[in-house]
């Protein structure tokens, strides 16, 4: 069926497939300096003029825009506080995170040459959430919900809307659940950012820490982690910092069969001591820009 | 019965409750709302990196361009599609030549289907493309496509080319009994959108064109397995409506950037590897300019002026009359559209003469 509000192409179009076979020449990723044990990012507040609020983030080869639109009035019939959405799209032609594993499509970038999970489905056409926009979406509005003080706005909406431009896996090759969680931890941490831009009242800033765990070896901020091995975690957890460091989301992947309680601590403690430093890199931020 | 008070707003408030008067206003002290003279238009810059390019695998042209806060991010992926070999005899001047498929996207905090705007714009750019007689459909079709054979011994696939490896090539079973040709599907992504639809329509053509002069086209191969029999299999959960196997096919772009080859656009030349742009990109395709037409009264009479680059609330909705142009630095007009909305201020052949000036000088500076 044809799209008719959207120029598509012909129907007969295919979508080829770009091989793996001859690898596109990579970008060397140089060991980043890291201060803090984090790598370096760059924030920038209120560049988008007609949002209410808007934030800016790279970090490594991840760019995260974020546009906070609200309070914006709802038609309709009266509800005493304010409804909360967030919805988080990937720039059409970025592969993303784990897609063979949950958006049912091929493994586009890195196939070899035998494949034939081609589609004839133009991506530019697509409407709706996939399944990994749909999770990320759903862990930043967990997240980020009990900071908002919905009841100052009734009658009202409070929409987020992420656009990922560019990903630390653009490059090619299969996405690890380490950078997909990474990935998840800025969108968090910029979603945050562009919350306070709005000026809506929240309780406190929510901030998010990603730690890797293997062999009792933690990593904060993971890049260069090998997967496949046994007792490999990865996980996000979001903080408010100011309010005793209540857990406001949390989300682990990896191999979990031998999961202890004290490994959790561990990775958790490791998050939070994450999200603390990106908390005062945003406080510091916010108050001399 | 009270006497209604006069009452007075200060100029933002004006802007908002009464748009026409603010900008009636503004023009009589010789100013825009936006503070820009009458024909100065919006500055443009353009990124010159690749990065989306670089960085991407299956994007193979890319802009980023900024006016104000307002930027928009161009990429073109490449789609395939069968042609008839015997439509290429047809002469018929517009059938010679082809055009971008886009789809804009304005991010205005909203989800859901595309709203008219966008729609006009990616209409609009399709078109104008099409007629200005850009890209040649030769500059499209995929010669001497290879074939990928399966060495059982190392398990490894290699690709030959019939005019890189001819000897190797005529070893293997492979007849080009179809040809190809390249679609071009352009995505146009916009943020914080500051200035009017005719002006974004300008903005998008000229990312368009960045995007196209830095284009470079992929060979192309056939995997070998097309050549193997196909079942069809009914599947219940696959949303191809139970044909697997049918609509699928083998055709794979050669991610190698040695192989890689410039998009010949009509009227400029290639050179090499590159595209020869010492006078710029917008040589050939011209630059898209818009203007608007108000008259203002002036002392007893009225007059009429010209506004370019139309930005903001206050000229989108009071400026009925505009004059699309895109022009080259060589005289040559490419497309012209025309609206006469207000039948106060309608577009004299002066006007008309001194938009088309003020272009053509636009486009030598781009």
């Amino acid at each position: 069926m044809s799209d008719r509000r959207r120029l598509l192409g012909s129907v007969n179009t295919i979508i080829p497939n770009v091989d793996g076979t001859a690898q596109p020449a990579k970008i060397e990723s140089k060991t980043e300096p890291r201060i803090d044990g984090l790598r370096p990012f760059f924030l920038k507040t209120g560049i988008i003029e007609n949002a209410n609020g808007s934030s800016y983030l790279e970090v490594g080869n991840n760019i995260i825009e974020v546009s906070v639109y609200g309070p914006r009035p709802i038609r309709g019939s009266f509800i005493d506080r304010a409804s909360f959405s967030v919805e988080c799209k990937f720039l059409p032609f970025i592969s993303q995170p784990n897609e063979h594993l949950y958006n049912n499509t091929s493994i586009s970038a890195s196939s070899a040459a035998n494949t034939t999970n081609q589609t004839n489905v133009n991506v530019n056409g697509r409407t709706g959430l996939t399944s990994i926009e749909h999770k990320i979406s759903s862990y930043i509005e967990t997240s980020l919900l009990p900071s908002i003080v919905l009841e100052k706005y009734p009658k009202s909406t409070i929409d987020v809307f992420v656009t990922i431009i560019s990903t630390d896996s653009s490059l090619g090759g299969s996405y690890s659940d380490t950078k997909m969680l990474s990935l998840v931890n800025w969108v968090l941490n910029a979603s945050s950012v562009a919350l306070v831009d709005s000026g809506i009242e929240v309780k406190d800033v929510v901030t998010s820490g990603v730690a890797h765990l293997q062999n009792d070896v933690l990593v904060l901020d993971p890049t260069e982690i090998q997967e496949k091995d046994e007792g490999s975690v990865s996980c996000v957890a979001s903080f408010m910092n100011l309010r005793n460091d209540e857990i406001v989301g949390i989300w682990i992947e990896g191999d979990q069969t031998n999961l202890e309680n004290s490994q959790v601590d561990h990775l958790l403690d490791g998050c939070n001591d994450m999200s603390k430093k990106v908390r005062a890199n945003i406080n510091s931020y916010f108050t001399t820009s | 019965m009270a006497e209604l008070k006069q009452v007075s707003f200060p100029p933002d408030v004006l802007a908002r409750i009464a748009p026409d008067i603010s900008l009636h206003r503004h023009l009589s002290v010789g100013l825009r709302p936006n503070l820009r003279n009458f024909t100065e238009f919006k500055p443009v810059d353009i990124a010159s990196n690749n990065e989306i390019t670089d960085s991407n695998a299956n994007v193979f042209g890319s802009s980023v361009i900024k006016s104000g806060s307002t930027t928009v991010i161009n990429t073109i992926t490449l789609g395939v599609v069968e042609v008839n070999r015997s439509a290429n005899a047809a002469t018929h001047s517009n059938n010679d030549f082809t055009t971008v498929y886009p789809v804009v996207e304005i991010a205005r905090g909203r989800s859901g289907a595309p709203t008219d705007e966008e729609m006009i714009l990616s209409q609009t750019l399709h078109e104008s493309i099409l007629h200005s007689r850009l890209i040649p459909k030769t500059a499209l079709s995929i010669k001497n496509y290879g074939s990928a054979v399966y060495d059982a011994a190392t398990g490894k696939y290699t690709i030959y080319y019939p005019d890189l490896n001819p000897d190797e090539f005529e070893l293997i079973n492979f007849n080009h009994s179809k040809s190809y040709s390249f679609v071009l599907l352009s995505h146009i992504k916009i943020f914080s959108k500051q200035v009017s639809t005719s002006s974004l329509f300008d903005l998008c053509h000229m990312s368009t064109i960045q995007a196209l002069s830095r284009l470079a086209l992929p060979r192309v191969y056939i995997s070998d397995t097309s050549s193997g029999t196909k079942v069809s299999i009914r599947s219940r959960s696959s949303n191809t409506r139970g044909l697997v196997g049918v609509s699928k096919s083998n055709i794979n772009l050669d991610s190698n950037k040695d192989l890689y080859y410039p998009l010949s656009l009509n009227g400029a030349t290639v050179d090499g590897d590159a595209m020869v742009d010492s006078e710029g990109p917008f040589d050939a395709s011209g630059v898209s300019s818009n203007f608007g037409i108000i008259s203002i009264p002036e002392e007893e009479d009225r007059k009429t002026v010209l506004l370019a680059d139309l930005e903001g609330e206050a000229e989108e909705s009071s400026i009925l009359s505009r004059l699309s142009i895109i022009a080259t630095k060589d005289n040559v007009i490419k497309k012209i559209s025309l609206v006469n909305g207000d039948s106060d201020s309608e577009i004299t052949l002066d006007l008309l003469k001194q938009a088309i000036e003020i272009s053509k000088i636009r486009a030598q500076q781009m």
